[in-house]
């Protein structure tokens, strides 16, 4: 198990790689010459040199990037060009409301998409299945950001059952995490349910319907494990749209986390801020898929021998 | 089996995370203010900058020598009195045993040092342009300060309200990388604690403070950029004081757990017209855009009822107001369309106006634009955040821009943005009209009529209101909402200083 | 001597794809049909939108701002007074051309590359491979903000911006794809036979992928339109002078309290496109490979 666990994390390694040198490639190339970009445009080729040698941009660029991962490597991420302040410090502050809303709707698309998957495939064709897949599919098609305004029209302005903005407590979240997690839960609700069909299908089950035991025993001993497999790899790669996603609930919730912080300093150029919050957002992905990884590890292990 | 309880440990603990996570709710102590806003301060250090926001928090964390109330009349702050030697000089005695947030006494070469920066080319001041007049600043003693000036400049003394760094603290260059600018130390009633970029600022009483310690204990100031979402934090309870889309201010009104604060600002609105550009620098052009302008209908539309409409730069109701010599441009499309093709633009022209990023710039934005094709006029409208934008207008880099210019004490302050040379922060938009220069000038040196000063602004604002340099659009109502509970004297001029004063029945 | 193509393709038929008798299929699978249906009725309104609203979407009328639905405007007013229908309908051009267009060109890379990265294997599969799973790791909205955040807002560097990130589910489906077909043997049998590589993959394998494709594709269509309407939400992408429904989203925001109509219709819109695109493209699975899972 341990060995399987280092592989992946071995195998994480050049994508972490990869990921800096994209991100690196991206400050070079967006703005075509980051020191003109710094001193707008009346400034004069004496003047944009004589900050680029300051800025040490005259360098080599493998040098350069040596440089610039290796100050990410010790935490550096650079200073905000807004206020000067330190860019990962910023970021880390807002970290964890971030990650307790991924986890909130994270929940919230499992208990909803889980359940109800299971139960279409066993009353497969029947009303409640066709019922289920059809708001499965609207789950899929409505815009977040459009879910979140609707959530706030019906339970913050008119019920006043629940808080539109901000965070504290589970109130706070509830509505946040629905509108995060509806596309996903309708996404594991299909998924649920054509695994499910797959596996009920299989010889083992028909053979376990042979033999007597009764249906609550065969789904949840036998069928339920074995299609989970596929839902964990999908939750992994369903974190990049979770994460992206966090961007707009967070803005339209006025949520305080990373998602609408990279949109405020968007807002105002704040291009350090914006690289790092971006580099934030991949390290974030791949240290989910690597966990992700090893649940899936720890539940088939025939993954290990891979 | 094992698997099984695998899961389940992993659902408790999530369950366990969010749980744990819920008790981290806000209570609102007893003694604490949150004042909510839509934009962050920009820089904590008072000779940096120049912005509303930033301003509204150096008012509680420093003092200065004087500043001025409602009635535009001079209140003395650290000065204990204030003379005039002679028409060039003023001589300020400040008080004795007025203490910076470290524990270090006030004295005059703080007041010194302040002025100093802020002149220094190197430095780099917004303020440097207004502190031009300025020949000398002297410290005669450890509480006694005397600032020459070149010339009479009766609206000079409004420049005066510079608030005062510490020597030993504030550095004499511009911090990159924040230090003085994020965590400074003033001598105001209330201490800076924290300042979380885009969150929050966390203000705490300065206890030592040398009026006596304010009320309040802590004040957070919460940024939330969403007019909408400020007022339902303010219904909700999780704000005191904020200000509300206008929309809304007639419900508060009425509402008795809501007290409503109003005064007519002395901020003007106009487009601000660049004339070193081939098309705006013809008048007719200029007054053509005015009279294709339907005033009231956007006045109305976006700001009611915080909005009023503009004729020019003197506030109405101050004593230089002279609406009988202002030419009027009630809207005339047909009129408009006659003067473009006279200047020769028959077929109307491409332009492009600059402003912030908010909701009613987007609207006036679009209505304009709409107003503006009926005469021929394809606008551009570019929005862009608020210190990008300011930037550029300081540097002149822009066709059309719309945004305020605050507090006219004087009637010298607006006017005079359109004067050559180095006054008031600028003439961004290169208006150059010696005719206009001389009459501004010429008033300015007059410290001691008033009538006779009310006559050349006449003048000035009817050669404005030919020329239109700009054009007027809105002179502002400023809403606040607070808690009825919280007692707060709030008024145009004193502002947010009052915040020491007030307190929580 | 019979041709090569003559003898690959009789070993060809028990790979998936088009069928004869595939669209008649086609249209009697309810869920495509409903698909076809929706998005036939969106294609229809978007090329004759000028003719179809009943307004014109950017003439002002201030004070019939903030109407509720009535006779007169079905879907009420938003602050200018402009009627929302009229608007939804224009803004369907936009949304159908920015799906469109995204879609093409994120395949056309992620087809390009996956081929490549399929057929020849070795390092160069490893290094397209590992490119890709790089991308993957950024949320495609951050990413293209912070491409945005450099090139400006715009229609156009939205379109730009979610071209460049997009590409990676194809590149990965054609290299899966190619991946099992290079084994056949008419496969090896065409190299065999010195057929030129290029050849083979326009030819042999990339028909034998369009299947997964197109399914892909069409399901494919939805994000680019909820991405872009989620960045002119933000107040990104589209200007004052263009209609899309994120723009309509994003200014009829702050009214949500009291003109809840300027919000609901425009994101019900967004819905029902999507939902077509996707009733279509679950349609297509159904018909052209029934053993394909979601």
């Amino acid at each position: 198990m341990y060995i399987y666990i280092i592989k992946r994390l071995l195998q994480a390694i050049p994508v972490l790689f990869l990921v800096t040198v994209i991100v690196f490639a991206l400050m070079f190339i967006l703005p075509g010459c980051p020191a003109r970009t710094m001193m707008g445009e009346e400034a004069t080729p004496a003047e944009i040199e004589s900050l680029r040698a300051a800025m040490g941009l005259d360098r080599p660029i493998l040098v350069q990037y040596g440089e610039w991962a290796g100050n990410l490597l010790r935490g550096d991420f650079g200073r905000s060009f807004q206020d000067g302040r330190l860019v990962f410090p910023t970021l880390i502050y807002r970290l964890p409301a971030t990650i307790e809303l991924l986890i909130a709707s994270l929940v919230v698309s499992v208990v909803i998409g889980v359940p109800i998957g299971v139960l279409s495939s066993l009353r497969r064709n029947k009303p409640s299945d066709v019922l289920a897949r059809i708001f499965a599919l609207l789950g899929i098609s409505m815009p977040n950001f459009w879910v979140g305004l609707m959530l706030i029209l019906i339970f913050s302005y008119h019920l006043q059952w629940l808080p539109a903005t901000g965070r504290g407590t589970i109130a706070h979240l509830i509505l946040p995490s629905i509108a995060l997690g509806t596309a996903s839960a309708g996404l594991i609700t299909r998924l649920m349910r054509s695994t499910m069909l797959e596996v009920i299908g299989q010889d083992y089950v028909r053979t376990a319907r042979a033999k007597g035991l009764p249906q609550a025993v065969i789904v949840y001993k036998h069928a339920l494990k074995n299609a989970m497999l596929p839902i964990l790899t999908v939750i992994g790669l369903q974190m990049g749209y979770r994460l992206g996603g966090s961007v707009i609930t967070e803005t339209v919730f006025a949520y305080p986390g990373i998602g609408r912080f990279a949109y405020q300093r968007l807002m105002q150029r704040d291009f350090p801020m914006i690289m790092g919050n971006l580099l934030l957002f991949a390290i974030m992905f791949i240290v989910i898929n690597i966990i992700t990884d090893i649940f899936y590890g720890f539940l088939d292990p025939r993954i290990r021998y891979d | 089996m094992k698997k099984q309880g695998f899961w389940g440990k992993a659902g408790l603990l999530i369950l366990i995370g969010v749980f744990v996570f819920s008790f981290a709710v806000e209570a609102a102590p007893d003694n604490e203010l949150r004042w909510g806003r839509g934009t962050d301060a920009t820089s904590l250090d008072p000779r940096t900058i120049r912005d509303v926001y930033s301003w509204a928090i150096h008012m509680l964390v420093f003092n200065s020598l004087i500043y001025f109330d409602d009635e535009m009349s001079v209140q003395l702050d650290l000065a204990k009195s204030m003379e005039f030697p002679d028409d060039t000089t003023y001589l300020f005695e400040i008080h004795e045993g007025v203490k910076f947030h470290d524990g270090v006494e006030l004295t005059a070469a703080d007041i010194v040092y302040t002025f100093e920066t802020m002149q220094d080319e190197e430095f780099g001041s917004p303020y440097r342009g207004r502190l031009s007049p300025v020949t000398s600043v002297e410290a005669l003693d450890d509480y006694t300060v005397k600032i020459e000036i070149d010339e009479p400049n009766a609206p000079f003394i409004y420049e005066l309200d510079v608030y005062i760094v510490p020597k030993h603290i504030a550095p004499d260059k511009m911090d990159k990388e924040g230090g003085f600018a994020h965590q400074p130390i003033g001598s105001g009633p209330f201490e800076l604690i924290n300042w979380i970029p885009n969150d929050r600022i966390l203000l705490e009483r300065f206890d030592d403070y040398w009026e006596g310690p304010a009320q309040l204990e802590k004040i957070t100031v919460i940024e939330i950029p969403e007019a909408d979402v400020r007022l339902t934090e303010l219904r909700a309870g999780n704000l005191d004081l904020t200000s509300i889309p206008s929309r809304f201010i007639e419900d508060f009104q009425e509402d008795p757990n809501f007290t409503v604060g109003q005064y007519t600002t002395l901020n003007w609105f106009p487009i601000w017209t660049q004339h070193d550009h081939d098309i705006l620098s013809d008048v007719r052009v200029r007054q053509a855009l005015a009279y294709g302008t339907n005033v009231e209908e956007i006045v109305d539309h976006v700001y009611y009822p915080t909005g009023v409409v503009s004729i020019g730069p003197i506030i109405p109701g101050t004593w230089a107001e002279a609406p009988e010599v202002i030419k009027r441009y009630d809207y005339n499309p047909e009129k408009a369309r006659e003067l473009l093709a006279e200047a020769g633009y028959p077929d109307g022209f491409e332009i492009e106006l600059r402003c912030s990023s908010g909701e009613a710039n987007v609207q006036f934005g679009e209505i304009l634009r709409q107003q503006w094709l009926q005469i021929g006029v394809d606008l551009n409208v570019n929005q862009t955040e608020w210190s990008t934008y300011a930037s550029d207008v300081v540097s002149s880099n822009f066709e059309l821009a719309y945004h305020g210019v605050v507090d006219q004490f004087d009637p010298d302050i607006h006017l005079g943005r359109f004067v050559s040379g180095e006054i008031n922060g600028g003439n961004w938009t290169n208006y150059v009209n010696p005719e206009y220069d001389e009459v501004v000038y010429a008033a300015r040196r007059i410290i001691d009529d008033q009538e006779k000063r009310a006559e050349l602004y006449r003048e000035a604002q009817r050669i404005f209101s030919e020329e239109l340099p700009s054009i007027p659009i809105r002179h502002s109502i400023l809403t606040m909402v607070w808690d009825a509970d919280f007692q707060f004297d709030f008024r145009r001029g004193v502002e947010y200083r009052t915040l020491n004063e007030a307190y929580w029945k | 001597m019979a041709r090569y193509e003559d003898r690959v393709k009789t070993f060809s038929h028990d790979v998936k794809g088009f069928h004869t008798g595939t669209f008649k299929r086609l249209l009697k699978n309810p869920t495509a049909v409903i698909g076809l249906i929706i998005i036939s009725f969106a294609v229809f309104v978007a090329v004759f939108a000028p003719y179809l609203a009943p307004y014109d979407p950017f003439m002002m009328s201030l004070p019939r701002a903030h109407e509720p639905p009535s006779l007169d405007h079905p879907l009420g007013t938003d602050f200018f007074g402009r009627d929302i229908l009229t608007r939804i309908i224009h803004g369907t051009r936009i949304s159908l051309l920015m799906g469109i267009t995204v879609v093409s060109i994120r395949a056309g890379i992620g087809i390009i590359l996956g081929l490549i990265a399929g057929f020849y294997r070795g390092i160069v599969e490893s290094i397209i491979m590992r490119i890709t799973d790089a991308v993957i790791a950024f949320p495609a909205i951050v990413l293209a903000l912070a491409i945005m955040a450099y090139r400006g807002q715009g229609l156009f560097n939205v379109m730009i911006a979610l071209s460049i990130v997009g590409w990676t589910g194809y590149a990965r489906l054609v290299r899966g794809e190619v991946l099992s077909l290079r084994e056949r043997e008419y496969i090896t049998a065409a190299r065999g036979l010195g057929m030129r590589d290029l050849r083979i993959i326009f030819r042999h394998i990339l028909p034998n992928c369009l299947a997964s494709i197109i399914i892909f594709a069409t399901v494919g269509i939805a994000a680019p339109i909820i991405s872009e309407a989620g960045l002119s939400f933000l107040g990104l992408g589209a200007r004052s002078d263009q209609v899309t429904w994120g723009f309509m989203l994003s200014t009829g925001r702050p009214y949500l309290r009291d003109a809840w109509w300027t919000v609901t219709f425009p994101g019900l819109a967004i819905m029902i496109v999507v939902l077509g695109f996707n009733l279509l493209g679950d349609g297509l699975r159904d018909v052209l490979d029934p053993r394909l899972r979601e």
